[in-house]
């Protein structure tokens, strides 16, 4: 197990490493440098200098890579192009947000999509799983705009019981209002999100479940005379859920491009609506920052997923070897 | 007795040892000894039959004779040329020389490629022909030759029998010209009436084609059909060489001893008692350290346990690797 | 019978594939004949936000601008990108996936390992760099989604190559003094198209999604017709929720990308079940 945890947690730092890198090279080294944006041709050669300077715009590549990566171990992600603030101070405001969104996604994701999953399994075939079948074909083919525009338009424009963006009611209410204002900004977001990555959780556990209930040690269990449910919960569950959970991992690198859509369109307060507005701005630092802030928390993401899988597969948890 | 004729094949002490995965990183390194130490020669014209149970390193043997997985000690030669461990240009030239019939008929064969395309394909490789036609001309040919209708160059694997399969199979391993043919379990996935149709057309080539077989089974009785020398391993080790004869005549190695009276013979004569193995095949992975078949041989004594017996000739072209070699009588 | 006669019959008799089929066929054709069909909708009119119409089959958004033709022309441009990215894939993919799932050496790990990384960092934010600095053109936008596309596809087909060439074929083909490159295209690949079709189906579902999803966030091209910039600028004209509501402005743009993605999933699945050896049995 130890063995496994420290090559998965090598894997995850180099994936930082990769996307640390591909953003330095994509970012600086394209043909049209950014950077140049930043100086005004019509700046005096002085001020052009002193800004190349300050920017470190006047080094070689490799050095100026050294220093981003140097910045970055002490938490620097540079300035803002168009509000001047540094970057890590405006990700730090934006980061809660979106991982209480994120968070309230993964438990309606889990809680809905499993339960599903092994519904259309045990009833395969029948009326419930070819239903459960037609809606994955649809889930999968979801566009975020597209269910949130359904979402406003019933729910904001016909019923007018939910707002249409933002994650609370200015001026910022205090206390239990708070809570339940924010709560309310938060059912169309989620209930978007949520259902665009419903279908993938749904499908993989129906499939993973099949598969394990046609494995011999299932007749075996219920040869021996364990009840369905008995050989539900204690051979089958645990076998299918490994790969489950793996694809939930793989998923939320989608999860998160999804969020950026739609917080943008929720006019949610959280890193995606950020990068939105950036790129109106071209405001390279923030795109950069906020790519790296999303990658390092999809890894995280990812490890802690790995950690369940290991838990739950004994040849994982008990052996060296991999699975 | 076939001392005058030349050797083909040439193997000494041909090794190969799979290192286990997963074991700890530090502490002893330890190896799945697949093949272990084998020497044989195989002369030409003759048919070197080699019997063992599962697991006893017979296919390994076979696809480390042809570097289809490289050998970790020893040497092969072929015609006195060393082709050890061999890559590229050199592999192809071996692979010319010697083909390899397989054990699967259905999974031998690509499903994707139609039969007169499957045999035109090694003849264009290996340059026995000038250009397509005179391959497809070659390829008609090689059908007829094992028993097939040309009229099947344009069909599917799939729309074959078993046994017509592993007749493409051997049609196309002819197709590179080969004088020497290793035959992997090659009738052994096959029903036991088509067996026998695919043992005779085995000797029919033989004597059409002047070729040299190796022909590598479990089921004794038809290794014995059409072999004129048989080698037995045991846990990647031969354990003896022996023809026919001598080998059936008695007085062999305790496990051949078995495997012979395990092999149903209709006779007259009362058969003798059965010689009953107990226990599996060990794990390959570390072996006993003395002979290793003392675990379950019926006559195991003291230095059984102890000491590994060598390889000795117990009369002319008879090898045994037994403590006890001159000494066992036939039980059987 | 032949295979791909077989094939064939069997995928007519599946509904849903052929309904993907018509739909694709249908979305083609229509892209490929928009010049002939309408005229570009070019030039504002005083026809502001009409609704559907005999004039204007779909209505007309706030410039006056006919939506019909618009979606009708914005196909043209959702097959462009699609074809584009799944040339990428396939040009980057399927080597990629040969090598990693044939190759027993280092290589193959090495490469591995880096389709598993780029399979699991948040793509969308990284195309949304990556359009952004390289500037808005629909050609652009199409070479970061396919640039972006293959990973999917090395790892489907190093699977299938993994699978392929532990078969004892291929170990024959070694025997019979076939060259690597010669195993890898005329055996390995022939036996592997199945997979790769399917993935090929869902990279030009993807590939749709993540065009019209970069449009709509401001990354797609001002001067080319796509169905993410209509609905861009609905939504940045408050469409949804103005009163009165212009609702054919966003809705059919929308129903359009739907149904794209839903056909060539729904022809994806179909081929995937057809080649699925539970369902042949």
């Amino acid at each position: 197990m130890r063995r496994y945890l420290l090559g998965r947690a090598a894997r995850s730092l180099l994936t930082i490493f990769i996307s640390v890198t591909l953003t330095f090279f994509i970012v600086r080294a394209m043909p049209s440098n950014p950077v140049e944006l930043l100086i005004n041709p019509y700046m005096s050669q002085e001020t052009q200098d002193m800004l190349m300077q300050k920017y470190g715009l006047d080094k070689p590549l490799a050095v100026q890579y050294a220093l981003f990566l140097k910045g970055l171990l002490q938490g620097d992600l540079g300035v803002s192009f168009s509000s001047r603030q540094p970057v890590a101070q405006v990700l730090l405001q934006k980061l809660p947000w979106t991982l209480l969104l994120i968070a309230i996604v993964m438990a309606l994701v889990l809680g809905i999509g499993i339960p599903t999953g092994l519904l259309a399994a045990r009833r395969r075939g029948k009326l419930a799983d070819q239903v459960i079948n037609v809606l994955v074909t649809l889930g999968i083919s979801i566009f975020i705009p597209f269910l949130s525009f359904m979402f406003l338009y019933i729910f904001s424009y016909l019923l007018k019981v939910l707002p249409t963006g933002g994650a609370y009611t200015p001026p910022k209410p205090h206390g239990l209002t708070y809570v339940l204002d924010v709560a309310r900004h938060a059912i169309l977001p989620a209930a978007t999100l949520a259902i665009t990555n419903l279908a993938n959780v749904v499908l993989y556990t129906r499939n993973s479940t099949l598969d394990v209930l046609g494995e011999d040690y299932v007749r075996t269990a219920r040869a021996k005379g364990a009840s369905p449910k008995r050989a539900m919960r204690v051979h089958v569950l645990r076998n299918a859920m490994i790969p489950t959970v793996t694809v939930v991992g793989l998923q939320v690198g989608v999860m998160v491009g999804g969020a950026v859509v739609t917080e943008t369109i929720f006019a949610w307060p959280g890193i995606g609506r950020m990068l939105f507005e950036a790129i109106g701005a071209l405001d390279y630092p923030i795109l950069q920052g906020g790519f790296l802030l999303l990658s390092v928390s999809v890894v995280t993401m990812n490890f802690i997923t790995d950690m369940l899988v290991g838990w739950l597969d004994p040849r994982i948890r008990l052996g060296g070897g991999r699975p | 007795m076939s001392e005058d004729r030349a050797v083909m094949l040439q193997v000494s002490h041909l090794s190969k040892l799979y290192p286990v995965r997963g074991a700890r990183i530090l502490g002893p390194k330890r190896c799945v000894h697949a093949v272990d130490d084998v020497s044989f020669e195989l002369h030409a014209g003759e048919t070197l039959g080699i019997v063992g149970e599962s697991g006893s390193g017979k296919s390994t043997l076979a696809r480390t004779l042809l570097a289809l997985t490289p050998p970790t000690g020893g040497s092969v030669r072929y015609r006195g040329e060393d082709v050890t461990g061999f890559r590229g240009r050199a592999a192809r030239a071996l692979r010319a020389q010697v083909q390899m019939v397989f054990q699967d008929p259905y999974a031998s064969l690509n499903p994707k490629m139609k039969v007169g395309e499957a045999i035109c394909e090694p003849i264009l490789v290996n340059r026995r022909a000038a250009d397509r036609r005179e391959a497809a001309h070659k390829a008609r040919a090689l059908l007829a030759l094992v028993g097939l209708q040309p009229d099947m160059f344009d069909r599917y694997p799939h729309e074959f029998s078993g046994g017509q399969r592993q007749r493409i199979g051997i049609a196309r391993a002819l197709a590179v010209e080969p004088q020497v043919l290793i035959c992997d379990e090659s009738v052994s996935a096959l029903d036991v009436s088509v067996q026998a149709q695919i043992l005779n057309l085995f000797n029919d080539l033989k004597a059409r084609l002047g070729l040299t077989y190796i022909f590598i089974g479990h089921d004794l009785a038809v290794v014995r059909y059409i072999s004129d020398r048989i080698l037995v391993m045991y846990l990647g080790r031969v354990m003896e060489i022996a023809a026919c004869d001598q080998l059936f005549g008695g007085g062999a190695h305790p496990y051949t001893q078995s495997l012979v009276s395990a092999a149903l013979e209709p006779t007259l004569d009362q058969r003798g008692e059965r010689i009953l193995l107990q226990g599996d095949i060990p794990s390959p992975i570390d072996p006993p350290k003395g002979c290793r078949f003392c675990q379950r041989c019926f006559c195991a004594q003291g230095i059984c346990h102890d000491a590994e017996p060598d390889l000795s000739e117990r009369e002319p072209g008879h090898f045994v690797r037994c403590h006890f070699a001159q000494e066992v009588k036939g039980r059987a | 019978m032949n295979q791909r006669e077989n094939f064939a019959r069997r995928f007519a008799r599946s509904k849903s594939g052929m309904l993907g089929l018509i739909g694709v066929a249908i979305i083609v054709l229509a892209g490929l004949a928009a010049p002939l069909l309408a005229r570009s909708p070019a030039g504002y009119s005083r026809d502001i936000l009409l609704g559907p119409s005999a004039a204007h089959l779909l209505g007309t958004d706030n410039l006056g601008l006919d939506i019909g033709l618009e979606i009708l022309w914005g196909a043209r441009t959702s097959l462009y990108v699609s074809a584009v990215a799944v040339l990428i894939s396939v040009g980057i993919g399927v080597p990629l996936g040969l090598v990693s799932g044939y190759s027993r050496s280092w290589v193959g790990e090495t490469l591995d390992a880096a389709v598993d990384i780029f399979l699991t960092l948040p793509i969308l934010p990284l195309m949304i760099i990556m359009a952004a600095i390289m500037g808005t053109s629909i050609t652009n936008v199409a070479l970061v989604i396919g640039l972006f596309s293959w990973p999917q596809l090395a790892k489907v087909c190093k699977n299938a190559t993994l699978k392929i060439s532990g078969m004892q074929y291929i170990e024959a083909a070694v025997c019979l003094g076939y060259s690597r490159g010669r195993i890898l295209l005329h055996h390995v690949l022939r036996n592997i198209t199945g997979p790769v079709l399917v993935n090929i189906t869902l990279i030009m579902a993807n590939s749709v999604l993540a065009e019209s999803s970069l449009s709509f966030l401001g990354l797609g091209d001002p001067t080319a017709w796509s169905w993410g910039t209509i609905l861009k600028r609905a939504w940045g004209n408050n469409a949804v929720i103005n009163n009165p509501n212009p609702w054919w402005w966003w809705l059919a743009p929308s129903v359009c990308i739907i149904v794209f993605v839903v056909c060539f999933n729904m022809l994806g699945t179909a081929i995937n079940d057809l080649l699925s050896p539970k369902t042949q049995a």
